[in-house]
């Protein structure tokens, strides 16, 4: 089943940073079920490097993204703080897309520049499809304008 | 030591004040007031006393010499006595007042030492009460993290099942994992809230380990994960008779199900071999895997709680990271030791485990019987405690 909202989405590209094997293996179905380029990585160094030379139309960004010295790293906000110090990349949506639930997240997301903030337990994947049109669709607009 | 030191200080059995020339020069106090007392000998208001005294009488008498032109006997003794009498009483009421002196200004700095120390214990206290408040918090966001995320990959499931985007043959196993992994978080998370704070009481008996570890052997065998892999799983027969150990059964065999759940994880291929050994009053029992082994990094962290491998997301990425914290916590809890050995990344690693070797020993009151979890039924009928 094809969602409406994403049809003019083509040829997208959509960066999943997670680490969650389960989750990828959802959200790679869907995406690519409703015609997106889908690429995923755990490694921080790799989702930069991906952000830098593909320049993907979206980014969906987990926010605990485990380290060997510390398995409740909250990587996802070292790659956001990165992305948007890039003068090249500090464009790119990003969502953060999470399973923590705090004013003081929602709060840091919006402080750091993210797009949207969609908590992984109360979305499901084809409302997350449809955030992630709506926003690629709005992003395009103000490109447009500009 | 203390209480010689204790002497030796103003007020002190033993105390010699090395400020006053006569102490010093007699080597002990002249009198039980000096005892008090740190002043230099002239400041010493008895000895004021005596020589004003003494001066005093000589003026007298000699004006009274030169006057009358001879000394009264009578006199001479009314004089002395009263020098005598005045004296004593002098003595006595100086001696009283330097004594509640040095009471009322010792129990002043007992007061203000006790302030100081009052003040150091609150301080410590809210720090601790800090700290624990942040750790607290801490849990709580790693609780919420680790239960929403398998509750997000059921729901997600869930939902595109219901929407036919999965058929059931594709969405069932995930939601089903995803379920499992919840229960066993859940059920992480309360062992080691328990075993933490040391709540979780050992029900230590005459256990015959080597029934429980052939049948939790062979369950691993049936481990989907391991069959897949093809992994051996096996026990080394000892070359010595399996000793009774004492222990608390159920809780031992969750520790032995969590080192080899995480042995069967962390092995690609190869196998898992469960080999006992004898260590004095214990019976050691050591999981080896042919695994992705333990990095220095993993070493350094390996029995906290939340912590996980190098390799652990690959290929555990379920692992609520409390599994060896629960298993340590159990081992210790039955006066065992846990250790583990590892050559480097890819070389294996063995988990080892010891528990006492049963030699007669009583159940004491952690012997008593208790309501425990893991019961699906407990039926409370007045005061017994039955268990279903």
């Amino acid at each position: 089943m094809r969602l409406t909202t994403a049809k003019k989405t083509e040829k997208c590209l959509i960066l999943f940073f997670e680490d969650e094997s389960e989750l990828i293996s959802i959200y790679h179905d869907i995406f690519k079920m409703n015609g997106y380029n889908f690429v995923s990585t755990n490694k921080i160094e790799e989702a930069l490097q991906i952000t830098s030379l593909k320049h993907p139309d979206i980014v969906l960004l987990d926010i605990i993204i485990p380290k060997p010295e510390d398995t409740m790293a909250e990587q996802g906000w070292e790659y956001l703080e990165a992305v948007k110090k890039d003068i090249k990349t500090k464009d790119i949506p990003i969502v953060v897309f999470t399973n923590l639930d705090t004013y003081q997240d929602r709060a840091k997301s919006e402080k750091m520049g993210a797009a949207a903030y969609i908590f992984k337990r109360d979305c499901t994947p084809c409302e997350v499809v449809e955030t992630v049109a709506k926003i690629i669709d709005c992003d395009r607009k103000k490109k447009v304008r500009k | 030591m203390k209480n010689n030191f204790q002497k030796k200080v103003i007020g002190g059995t033993s105390y010699l004040n090395k400020n006053c020339w006569l102490a010093k020069s007699l080597n002990y106090p002249p009198y039980e007031r000096c005892r008090y007392c740190n002043y230099k000998f002239r400041n010493c208001l008895f000895l004021h006393y005596q020589v004003i005294s003494a001066v005093l009488i000589i003026s007298s008498f000699s004006v009274i010499f030169l006057v009358e032109r001879k000394l009264s006997t009578l006199l001479i003794m009314v004089i002395f006595s009263l020098v005598i009498v005045y004296g004593y009483y002098f003595n006595q009421s100086t001696e009283t007042i330097i004594k509640s002196n040095f009471s009322e200004k010792k129990a002043k700095e007992d007061l203000e030492k006790l302030t100081d120390q009052l003040e150091d214990k609150v301080e410590e206290q809210t720090k601790y009460l800090k700290e624990l408040l942040e750790m607290k918090n801490d849990f709580l966001r790693v609780v919420n993290h680790q239960l929403n995320t398998p509750l997000s990959i059921t729901k997600g499931c869930f939902s595109l099942l219901k929407e036919n985007i999965y058929s059931p043959d594709k969405a069932l196993p995930s939601i089903e994992s995803g379920l499992e992994r919840l229960s066993s978080t859940i059920a992480d998370f309360w062992d080691a809230y328990e075993l933490e704070g040391e709540r979780m009481k050992m029900n230590r008996q005459k256990t015959d380990i080597s029934d429980i570890i052939n049948r939790l052997i062979e369950e691993k065998q049936r481990m989907r994960l391991a069959q897949e892999r093809k992994l051996t799983i096996e026990i080394q027969e000892p070359n010595f008779q399996i000793p009774l150990v004492w222990c608390d059964y159920k809780k031992i065999a969750h520790a032995v199900s969590n080192l080899l759940d995480n042995a069967i994880h962390y092995t690609r291929e190869g196998k898992v071999t469960l080999f006992y050994e004898l260590s004095g009053d214990y019976l050691k029992i050591n999981v080896k895997d042919t695994g992705v082994g333990l990095s220095d990094e993993d070493k350094k962290r390996i029995f906290k709680k939340f912590s996980r491998g190098k390799n652990a997301t690959d290929l555990r990425p379920d692992g609520s990271g409390l599994g060896l914290f629960i298993a340590q916590k159990i081992v210790e809890g039955n006066d065992g030791k846990m250790t583990f050995f590892s050559q480097g990344r890819d070389k294996g690693s063995t988990f080892s485990f010891t528990v006492p070797i049963y030699k007669s020993q009583k159940i004491g009151l952690e012997g008593e019987e208790l309501v425990s979890r893991g019961k699906k039924i407990v039926i409370f009928d007045d005061n017994n405690k039955k268990k279903i």
